[in-house]
């Protein structure tokens, strides 16, 4: 019995890896992340750690993961697991591709870790929970699931355009009447993600008015607040006018809505 | 449900080896917070220190290269950083070659090379850090 269960936990662990790769190789090979890993603020990297840790044991908790994981005890190991693969996943990645020396520079290393470990750590929670032959699936039924799994398609879209240059340069570019029809653009598509193209997992719309406005808009709201707070923990609003700092976070917000919406597919 | 089912037909208890790994996970967190407190409170605020050492001067093609590294010791990141290298003989400058690096963050190394068509063996050569932008 316990043979069987270490090779499921050594599955799991490799279903983690994969995972990690899958969400967090984007931002791996963006330039731009190497560099912000050190100058980004110290204690906005701290929290954006500490935003992941919540991150990860929400989706552990709340959509189960891995062989068990029952009880506080077993999402908080499960968790666990996740954070730490998504941790060497990165430090391997990053090592191989010679951008850190994960022993002689190992202060550098730690610093692209934390700001990685976010988009990795997602992926390997989800691959965990979601993409293994015997893995848990809850439906999730309740309201609060369905905002809290907006919000982690949301953060994975986010945190992977962030980094980039190009989300400064097109809000600098954008005209008013673009960054409005952007919202519109980012609320239909979401919304028609979800209910209306026939991707697999598609929900049944429980009256145009009442889907809209509970899940649609309500996501969208959330999508747009992480794309503040990414953009923020970035640096991308310090010594910034307040129209580009509303340009930025509706350029973020499209992609970030899009991750919204396809994490109530997939999920 | 489908959820019962699978229940069931597989084991529900974390396994021994989970935990382990989940410790091994949380204490890893706990790691990288201390690391970046500890940046916080000694300090990352201080300018970038830099230092350039030339480590080799070898023939390579037509002229020589001069291998160097810089180091920052100081606490904030170097952008973009040039290293200017001159060769003067006997109080004129003969040569000039410099070399640009993307960035180097605090407690960092990067090398480079300067490239000469004068032997820089045969004269005072000075390499140094001649400017950085700040992120």
């Amino acid at each position: 019995m316990t043979g069987i269960r270490d090779h499921e936990l050594a599955r799991g662990v490799g279903r983690a890896f994969g995972g990690a790769l899958l969400f967090a190789l984007p931002l791996m090979m963006t330039m731009e992340l190497w560099r912000l890993a050190h100058t980004v603020e110290r204690y906005r990297l701290a929290l954006l750690v500490v935003t992941t840790v919540a991150l990860v044991i929400g989706l552990s908790r709340y959509f189960g993961a891995g062989p068990g994981g029952v009880g506080v005890g077993g999402y908080l190991a499960d968790a666990g697991v996740a954070l730490l693969v998504a941790a060497v996943a990165t430090a391997l990645v990053m090592g191989v591709l010679g951008v850190v020396d994960p022993i002689r520079g190992w202060e550098d290393a730690l610093s692209v870790t934390a700001i990685e470990t976010l988009p990795a750590a997602v992926g390997a929670s989800y691959a965990r929970s979601q993409l293994g032959t015997g893995s848990r699936r809850r439906s999730p039924g309740r309201y609060g699931h369905e905002v809290f799994l907006m919000v982690a398609g949301a953060v994975v879209f986010a945190a992977n355009i962030a980094p980039t240059e190009e989300v400064v340069l097109l809000a600098a570019k954008m005209s008013t009447v673009g960054t409005g029809l952007l919202v519109v653009l980012s609320l239909v598509v979401m919304h028609g993600f979800v209910y209306t193209v026939g991707f697999r997992g598609q929900e049944r719309s429980t009256g145009f008015v009442g889907s809209f406005l509970t899940l649609t808009v309500v996501g969208y709201a959330a999508a747009f607040l992480v794309s503040a707070y990414v953009l923020w923990t970035f640096g991308r609003f310090d010594g910034t006018g307040a129209a580009v700092v509303v340009g930025q976070t509706v350029v973020l917000g499209f992609p970030a809505s899009v991750g919204a919406a396809a994490a109530r597919l997939i999920l | 449900m489908d959820e019962s089912e699978e229940q069931t037909a597989r084991p529900e208890r974390t396994t021994a080896g989970e935990y382990a790994l989940g410790a091994l996970g949380g204490l890893l967190v706990l790691v990288l917070l201390g690391f970046l407190v500890q940046q916080v409170v000694t300090g990352r605020g201080s300018a970038p220190e830099l230092a350039v050492t030339v480590t080799a001067v070898e023939p390579r093609g037509d002229g020589w290269a001069v291998a160097f590294r810089v180091e920052n010791s100081g606490g904030r990141t170097a952008e973009q950083l040039e290293v200017s290298g001159s060769l003067t003989r006997g109080g004129r400058e003969v040569e000039q070659a410099s070399a640009t690096i993307a960035y180097v963050p605090p407690d960092s190394r990067r090398s480079g090379a300067l490239l000469f068509s004068e032997d820089p063996r045969d004269g005072r050569l000075e390499v140094r850090p001649a400017g950085y932008a700040s992120p």
